[in-house]
C-alpha cells in the first residue's frame, strides 16, 4: 500500500470539538447468521492451521542449494 | 580476473554514456566472472539491462567504496585466505536527469553483483508490490531509490538461500524498520553456530533452516505446501499469495533445489496470474508463472512476517467475511448485498442470485485483503476519498499496531467508488479465534467489543463509495525492452585509470 500521496497533503490537527459517532449496540442475540454457516466458518479457520503444520512438515524434506 | 586498478581512489566522479558505453563498463566487471567453475556474471547484465529500461542515462563509477554487507562477508570468511580479495568495492550508481535509478555494488569475487537497489524496469513496474526506499549518498548529496534489494550469491559463503533471506530480510529492514542483517548474521540465524576462526563454505540448507532462520532474525515465517493449499485451504496458492503481495510482504519459495522471491504479481485477460521474480541467478525482476508440475514444479511457500501477525491472510479474510455475511443478513437495507454476495463455503443457505452467476444481472460482490500497519492505513484513508464521517471513525477506533484489512468490491462500480465496505481484523488476535475491530458497509460504520458478534453501529454517510487501497494488477500492453548494444566478448573493458591518483 503506497502512502507516497501523503507528501502533498501536510498533516494538520483535527478539530477540539470533533466527536466520533460510535453508534449503538446492534439489537438482536448476537449473530444473524444461520448455525450451518457459522459452522462452516469455523472449519475453514480450523484449515488454516492446518495448512501451516503440512506447510512445516514438507519444509524437512526440501533441501535448497 | 581483477580488473585493472581495482577501487583505485579517484579525483573526481567517472561517469559513462549507458547507451554507448555501458557495454564498455560491463565488460571491465565481466573480467571477474572468467573464473572456471565458480565465475557467473549473468546478474551483472541483468543489472545494466534494468538500470537502461528504468530510464538511466549515465553509470558513475564511484570508488573505492566501503560496502557494508561485502566487508561483513570479507571479516568473517575471505579475509581467512592465504590471497584475500581486496576489502574495497566499486559501487555502479545509475542516473536519469536528475535522479538515480539504481546503485549496484560490484565486488572483486568471481560472482560480482554485490548489494543492488533498483527501480524496476518499466515492464515490470507497474506490477512490483514490495518496494522500499534506499537512501543513496555519493558526491556530497542524497538520493533515494524505490526498489527491491537484491544481491547474487557468491557461491562460497553465501547459496541461494541465504541471497534470498537477506533481500527479504533487507527490504523488511528498509520497508518496516526490522533489524539490518548480513549474511553472517543470517548463516548464525540458521544454527550453524560456526565458530569466529572456523567459517566454512556453504553447502545448502534445508528449507527448515530457512524457516528457523527467518525466526532467529525476528521475522518468523507462515510455510504453506503448495500442492496441498487446494485440498486444506479449498482456495488457489494465487489467492494466498496474492493477500501477502498486495500487503507489500515478500513471499519465497522453494523451487527444485532452488529458492526465488515474489515481489509482485499481474493478472492477464483471461485472469492467470503472473509473478515478479527477484532470484539470485538472474536478477531482481523476472517475469513468471508458478509451475505446478514437472523439474522446476513450485514446491512450498515461505512468508516471513515483518511485524506481531499471529493471524494468517486466509483466517482474516474468513472472519473478515463471516462479520461482512453477518451484518448484510442482519440489516434489510442491505439485503441487496445478500442477494450479490456468494457464499463461500458451499453451505445449504440459498445462493447468490442466479442472474449474477451467469453474468446477466449486477455483478457478484469480490473479496480483496492486505496487511498493514494501523498507522499507514489511517494516513491512507484520505487518499482513497474515504468520506470524512467514515474516516473518523476508523481513525478514532481503538485498533492493533498490525491489522488485515478485507475490502468488499463491487466491479460494476468505477476504481473510485469500486469499494462498498471494508472490514479491519486485529493481526495481533488469535489465529484461531481472529478478531474483527471495526469496518464500515455501504456508509454504516461498526466496532466490535471483544468477544461480541454484535458490534455498534453507526450511519454516518449512507451508501458511501470510495476507491480500494490496492493498485489495479491487470496486465497492461508490453513494452519494448532495450539491451545494450555490443557482444560479451567483442568489448574492450574501459579504462578507469588514466586520471587516477599513484596508488600508495
Amino acid at each position: 500500500v503506497s502512502d507516497e500521496a501523503f507528501d502533498e497533503d501536510p498533516p494538520r490537527f483535527p478539530d477540539d470539538d470533533l466527536r466520533v459517532d460510535f453508534g449503538t449496540k446492534a439489537s438482536g442475540s448476537g449473530s444473524a447468521t444461520p448455525a450451518d454457516v457459522t459452522l462452516a466458518y469455523e472449519q475453514r479457520i480450523l484449515c488454516s492451521v492446518e495448512a501451516q503444520a503440512a506447510g512445516a512438515q514438507r519444509a524437512l524434506q526440501l533441501f535448497i542449494k | 580476473v581483477l580488473p585493472k586498478g581495482w577501487a583505485a581512489a579517484q579525483r573526481g566522479p567517472q561517469h559513462f554514456d549507458l547507451a554507448s558505453e555501458g557495454a564498455a563498463v560491463r565488460a571491465r566487471y565481466r573480467q571477474l566472472g572468467k573464473t572456471p567453475r565458480t565465475g557467473d556474471t549473468r546478474q551483472l547484465d541483468t543489472v545494466f539491462d534494468i538500470a537502461l529500461n528504468a530510464g538511466a542515462e549515465r553509470v558513475y563509477v564511484d570508488r573505492p567504496y566501503v560496502d557494508f554487507d561485502y566487508r561483513s562477508d570479507h571479516s568473517h570468511y575471505y579475509g581467512r585466505a592465504f590471497r584475500p580479495p581486496p576489502e574495497a568495492t566499486e559501487r555502479l550508481i545509475f542516473r536519469s536527469g536528475e535522479k538515480v535509478v539504481g546503485v549496484s555494488v560490484m565486488r572483486p569475487l568471481p560472482r560480482p553483483v554485490g548489494r543492488t537497489f533498483l527501480a524496476p524496469p518499466a515492464q515490470q513496474a507497474p506490477y512490483v508490490t514490495c518496494l522500499a526506499r534506499q537512501t543513496v549518498h555519493a558526491f556530497g548529496y542524497e538520493w533515494h531509490v524505490d526498489g527491491y534489494p537484491f544481491t547474487s550469491q557468491d557461491g562460497q559463503y553465501a547459496r541461494c538461500a541465504h541471497a534470498a533471506i537477506w533481500s527479504i530480510a533487507r527490504y523488511h529492514h528498509l520497508k518496516f524498520n526490522t533489524e539490518r542483517h548480513t549474511i553472517s548474521g543470517i548463516i548464525d540465524a540458521a544454527g550453524l553456530r560456526e565458530r569466529p576462526d572456523k567459517t566454512a563454505p556453504s553447502n545448502g540448507m534445508y528449507a527448515s533452516d530457512i524457516a528457523a532462520a527467518f525466526r532467529n532474525i525476528g521475522l518468523p515465517a507462515l510455510q504453506y505446501d503448495i500442492e496441498r493449499i487446494p485440498q486444506t485451504l479449498r482456495e488457489e496458492p494465487h489467492a494466498v499469495i496474492r493477500r501477502y503481495l498486495n500487503s507489500g510482504i515478500p513471499v519465497g519459495v522453494q523451487v527444485a533445489d532452488h529458492m526465488i522471491v515474489l515481489v509482485g504479481y499481474g493478472e492477464t485477460r483471461d485472469g492467470n496470474a503472473f509473478y515478479i521474480v527477484s532470484d539470485d541467478n538472474c536478477g531482481p525482476y523476472e517475469q513468471r508463472m508458478l509451475v505446478k508440475s514437472g523439474p522446476e514444479k513450485w514446491n512450498l511457500l515461505m512468508i516471513p512476517l515483518p511485524g506481531r501477525m499471529h493471524v494468517a491472510g486466509d483466517t482474516a479474510e474468513i472472519r473478515a467475511q463471516q462479520a461482512f455475511g453477518d451484518r448484510i443478513r442482519d440489516q434489510a437495507e442491505l439485503a441487496n448485498l445478500l442477494a450479490r454476495w456468494r457464499d463461500p463455503l458451499g453451505t445449504d443457505e440459498p445462493p447468490a442470485a442466479p442472474a449474477a452467476e451467469t453474468g446477466q444481472g449486477p455483478a457478484l460482490l469480490e473479496v480483496h485483503t492486505y496487511a498493514t500497519p494501523s498507522t499507514s492505513y489511517v494516513s491512507g484513508l484520505r487518499r482513497r476519498r474515504v468520506p470524512d464521517e467514515l474516516r473518523d471513525h476508523h481513525v478514532f477506533a481503538p485498533k492493533a499496531n498490525w491489522l488485515w484489512i478485507t475490502e468488499f468490491h463491487d466491479p460494476d462500480e468505477p476504481p473510485e467508488r469500486r469499494v462498498l465496505g471494508e472490514i479491519a481484523v486485529d493481526a495481533t488476535s488469535m489465529q484461531l479465534d481472529p478478531e474483527p475491530l471495526f469496518g464500515n458497509i455501504d456508509g454504516r460504520a461498526y466496532i466490535w467489543e471483544r468477544d461480541d458478534n454484535t458490534p455498534h453501529i453507526a450511519n454516518p454517510c449512507p451508501g458511501a463509495r470510495y476507491a480500494s487501497a490496492l493498485a489495479d494488477r491487470s496486465q497492461i500492453d508490453a513494452r519494448d525492452v532495450r539491451s545494450l548494444d555490443g557482444d560479451e566478448d567483442d568489448v574492450q573493458p574501459v579504462d578507469l585509470d588514466q586520471d587516477a591518483p599513484a596508488a600508495s
